[in-house]
């Protein structure tokens, strides 16, 4: 009997600073029958482990290249986060899943995509950002928003140059406030980027990430206004999934497990969900 | 000789019963402890009580621990070596009323559904249960209303009511029916006298019961919601924030999961029953916490119970045992906040004790 609980080893082979106590982690699996086996799709999450702290979800933030290693996008905010933080290459933590539903690709093949990603959640959008500009063909026109708190917590911010350079591909970008860095962008709220940009809301699909309060605006006061259709915008929400697999209780909202049912719901889903969300 | 067929024992018959299957498995019966009886390993016959209402806890923990290990960590040249046990052990639970037995059915919902729970799995496998049918119901009981009792529908291995001097039996899985067919000395063949007698017993342990529970109705008023906020506050401002209610319920299977290290390289990483009218239950990272007031906990804890349990699996997540009844300081329990709900009295305490609304007509 395969037990769920167990995590699998993996190690750090790569860390990159993407902001102030922001970090991209890549790791690999120790066991190579493990490294082989594992395989999972844009919008899933992980749970990491680290022995004697903890265990907690997180959104891969990579999209699946190469076989066995995958990356997580962590901000230093709680107490296993902030261990891992302190972690080098070379150290070693646990890991369970994949888990959840991840988004819907196939399902948005021949339609215009607008991503909407607001700090962190930049990190679950970008497998699928990844992946759809690798299947360029399939999918419409791509436009990205991407909104940061201060210049200096733009996320990911080489790809979102080079995603920009991509044929049919737009990337916008603001940040709420300078903190005494360069920038010579936009300077205001996420939104602010709905006037730069022109998309068929009949054909199109929306991805939007980051805090709840950006995705509330983001969908009520311009998706839906703008035409969208409830179940062509999706997001993904969270909780603290502390067993990822329906056990444990702690993601249940209204009638959803979010670490089961979700983390990706479209607007649909999520409007019927009780008033905490 | 399935299901479909009764059979009887003569009352007697029950301790040498039990007494041979306790030479090869473990029998968790209840066991009288001063004024209380609970659940517990017997390792004598005499221990055994059967003049009890309902044990103050359900065997809930011999399947879903209070606090379980589930792995040993240890760090070891570099990697992490992880250990596990899993308790083999074959076990029979005589006693278990039918509301427990109920709830058993939805932790299954929960722990083996599209993920499997190998530590609870293991343990339900390896567990014969024989529920003896309640016949003189406590006053907080209320299963007639949760459809859980007093007679189970399902779930059980044998089922035993006990009529004058003898108990009507049901086989209802191959486990009951291998126990009926290596003792088979000890049953007899049932008649329709018997099952006459056990209709009118259980018909008339229906009337006994104190308690109100109307389920369906009150289920459709949360879901159309039409319970003012008032009533979630008043209720909020009564909870103490001990989070008795969830660990005296049979169906509660919340958890949480924590590292206990014993030295720098090892330790251990455990669960342990969780309740989600508890402040931590929905903390997360950076402070944030959807339910920070005690009226959005309580709230949630009973739409969870009855809208969430109706809309996934069909059924209220209450069996109407009510131990939350006993239990709750506050008087936030089932029994209570139904009859709230059904009086339409929303932002003010109703002593349910003296209200005569609250007692079952027949």
């Amino acid at each position: 009997m395969e037990n769920i609980y167990l995590p699998k080893t993996a190690k750090i082979i790569g860390i990159k600073d993407e902001g102030l106590d922001l970090k991209t982690f890549t790791f690999s699996f120790i066991n190579s029958e493990v490294k082989e086996a594992f395989s999972y799709k844009p919008g899933q999450f992980l749970e990491l482990s680290i022995f004697g702290v903890g265990e907690v979800p997180i959104s891969l933030s990579s999209s699946q290249i190469e076989k066995g290693s995958f990356q997580l996008t962590i901000y230093a905010i709680g107490e296993v986060t902030r261990s891992l933080h302190k972690m080098k290459v070379g150290d070693v933590v646990g890991i369970r899943g994949p888990f959840g539903n991840g988004f819907p690709f196939d399902e948005a093949k021949g339609k215009d995509i607008l991503f909407v990603g607001g700090g962190i959640g930049m990190a679950p959008l970008r497998p699928l950002i990844k992946d759809m500009i690798d299947n360029r063909s399939d999918f419409g026109h791509i436009i990205i928003l991407h909104g940061a708190r201060t210049p200096r917590y733009i996320i990911f911010r080489d790809e979102l140059k080079e995603w920009g350079k991509v044929e049919g591909v737009e990337v916008h970008m603001t940040v709420n406030r300078v903190d005494g860095e360069k920038w010579d962008g936009e300077i205001g709220l996420i939104t602010r980027l709905f006037d730069k940009i022109e998309i068929n809301p009949r054909n199109s699909v929306a991805f939007v990430c980051g805090p709840l309060f950006m995705i509330h605006i983001v969908v009520e006061d311009y998706l839906l206004k703008m035409g969208f259709q409830e179940e062509a915008i999706i997001s993904t929400l969270e909780r603290h999934m502390k067993c990822g697999v329906g056990h444990c209780g702690h993601c249940n909202v209204g009638p959803k497990y979010i670490c089961i049912d979700g983390p990706v719901f479209t607007y649909r889903e999520m409007k019927i969900l009780p008033k905490e969300f | 000789m399935m299901d479909n067929s009764l059979l009887t024992m003569n009352k007697e018959y029950i301790i040498p019963l039990l007494r041979r299957i306790h030479k090869n498995q473990e029998i968790i019966a209840p066991v009288k402890e001063k004024e209380d009886v609970l659940f517990s390993v017997i390792k004598s016959m005499d221990e055994i009580t059967l003049d009890y209402k309902n044990a103050v806890l359900s065997p809930k923990g011999f399947f879903f621990p209070q606090q379980e290990v589930i792995f040993k960590y240890k760090e070891v040249s570099g990697d992490y070596e992880l250990s596990f046990t899993i308790t083999d052990k074959k076990r029979l639970i005589f006693g278990i009323r039918s509301c427990d037995l109920k709830a058993l059915s939805f932790l299954d919902a929960v722990y083996l559904g599209r993920y499997k729970d190998p530590y609870y799995q293991k343990k339900r496998e390896d567990t014969t249960l024989i529920n003896l049918v309640c016949v003189s119901p406590d006053t907080n009981c209320f299963c007639v209303y949760a459809n859980s009792g007093p007679m189970a529908e399902e779930g059980f291995d044998l089922q035993f009511v006990p009529l004058s001097n003898r108990f009507t039996i049901h086989v209802g899985s191959k486990k009951g029916q291998d126990i009926v067919e290596k003792y088979h000395y000890l049953f007899q063949e049932g008649t329709q006298k018997d099952l006459d007698e056990e209709y009118e017993v259980v018909h008339e342990t229906k009337t006994k019961f104190l308690r109100y529970g109307e389920f369906a109705t009150i289920t459709q008023k949360l879901i159309q919601e039409e319970v003012e906020e008032s009533l979630w506050k008043m209720l909020g401002d009564r909870c103490q924030n001990c989070g008795g209610c969830a660990y005296v319920c049979p169906t509660c299977s919340c958890f949480n999961v924590i590292d206990r290290p014993t030295t720098e390289r090892e330790g251990v990483r455990i669960r342990t029953w969780d309740s989600c009218t508890l402040f931590g239950f929905t903390h997360l990272a950076e402070g944030l916490n959807p339910r920070k007031e005690k009226k959005d906990r309580i709230k949630r804890r009973f739409y969870h119970k009855l809208d969430c349990y109706m809309g996934r699996w069909g059924t209220c997540g209450c069996v109407g045992c009510g131990r939350c009844v006993t239990a709750c300081l506050g008087g936030i329990d089932m029994s209570h906040v139904i009859h709230q709900i059904r009086m339409e009295e929303y932002g003010e305490y109703i002593s349910a004790k003296d209200s005569e609304d609250y007692r079952y007509k027949g």
